[in-house]
């Protein structure tokens, strides 16, 4: 069996654990013998749960951009390719919300500089799409933007900041489906009016 | 009156994470944290861990051993009554998850108290059903047998086809289930056709 395949399946059982217990209940033990391999091995590829935890973090992005990038690429109109982003990535965060959440018991402090790394080159990569979006609305002429970039910066920050206070306001142990719906809505909600303030006549 | 609301509220609190998460991976401190309240005003309620395992799972077993009563009143014939039953517990399946497997095999909770509650949930199931077979053999669509003896065939038999799948974790997803019902049925199917009298 070749490398690479084995990391595939590690990184697989780990997805399938994290997505179900959360990342701090899971024990490198319990994915070993998800797959019937030693712990010597496991730790062979994967020195320990943070560099595991970042492998499956790239490779959920990698699997939610490839999808994301199929459908986008069917779109034309900027503004429903704005939801077309936004409903992908609601879907994502809504399947692996135990997987994402383990980011939120790391402060700045204390962030492992691998993950550091990894979010940063993350948070790039979203920042791009975005952009992408937008800038093909100034090529169309539908948005009239100096700033492609800064705009981008802008409408991402809000994501951020709209997730972060609607479940400071509504806290739950598994946040619902139906309140990620709602935060979908308003998101999209929003997108169209920051888009409209952005139009050509 | 307050005392037993605050019970049922830590309850269910404590089913919704045992049913995600199982008996190993819950503390009861993240139960008192869903419900805004210390560890120790919890542990007043119920002092330790194996007390409030008990208490979940008396609250479960007699939710199951009602809706399996319920399902009894509709004066099934014997053979739709089982085929009815693994309905009703793969809805307890996906609504407990993780407790329904552990609930249900002991190796896990060894509790003398909770082995208990799962002894008497287990006899009542079998008795109710006993009276099911019991009267398809007085009317003869059965051949007559100590009915008891053959429920619980019946019973083992179904629960061995899920043992292969219980011991999975996390738990396994909707079209595994599916399977194993399937197969549950099928093979009630083939039990009643060989139960036949004549």
């Amino acid at each position: 069996m070749s490398q690479d395949h084995k990391q595939e399946q590690i990184i697989e059982a780990a997805i399938k654990r994290f997505a179900h217990f959360g990342v701090g209940k899971t024990t490198m033990n319990e994915i070993a013998g998800d797959l019937s391999i030693s712990k010597a091995l496991l730790y062979y590829y994967f020195p320990d749960k943070n560099s595991l935890y970042a492998a499956v973090l790239m490779h959920i992005f990698k699997i939610t951009s490839e999808h994301t990038n199929q459908l986008l690429e069917k779109e034309q109109d900027p503004l429903k390719m704005m939801h077309i982003f936004l409903e992908r990535r609601t879907e994502y965060i809504i399947k692996y919300y135990n997987v994402i959440a383990f980011l939120k018991s790391f402060t700045h402090a204390n962030l492992p500089k691998n993950l550091e790394e990894l979010f940063t080159h993350l948070r790039r990569k979203e920042l791009n799409r975005i952009t992408s979006i937008i800038e093909k609305g100034r090529q169309q002429k539908v948005f009239l933007i100096k700033d492609v970039e800064k705009t981008a910066e802008l409408y991402h920050d809000f994501l951020e900041g709209y997730r972060t206070s609607f479940f400071a306001h509504n806290p739950s142990i598994f946040p619902e489906k139906e309140q990620f719906q709602a935060i979908l809505e308003k998101e999209k909600a929003f997108s169209d009016i920051f888009f409209k303030g952005l139009s050509a006549e | 009156m307050k005392v037993i609301v605050k019970q049922e509220q830590i309850l269910d609190a404590a089913i919704k994470r045992l049913s995600h998460f199982g008996v190993n991976k819950t503390t009861l401190t993240e139960i008192a944290e869903d419900l805004h309240m210390t560890k120790q005003a919890l542990m007043y309620y119920y002092h330790d861990k194996q007390q409030l395992i008990a208490s979940v799972t008396a609250k479960i077993s007699g939710e199951y051993i009602e809706t399996l009563s319920g399902l009894l009143d509709k004066a099934l014939p014997a053979k739709e009554v089982f085929l009815s039953l693994i309905d009703m517990r793969r809805l307890f399946f996906s609504k407990y998850h993780l407790l329904f497997i552990q609930l249900s095999t002991t190796d896990l909770i060894k509790a003398a108290e909770i082995e208990q509650i799962r002894n008497e949930t287990k006899m009542a199931e079998a008795g109710l059903l006993a009276k099911v077979i019991d009267q398809a053999m007085r009317k003869g669509t059965i051949r007559s047998a100590n009915a008891l003896d053959t429920v619980t065939l019946i019973l083992e038999t179904i629960t061995s086809l899920a043992i292969c799948l219980g011991k999975q974790c996390p738990p396994p997803d909707q079209a595994e289930i599916d399977n194993l019902v399937n197969k549950q049925k099928a093979l009630v199917e083939l039990l009643f056709n060989g139960l036949k009298a004549g």
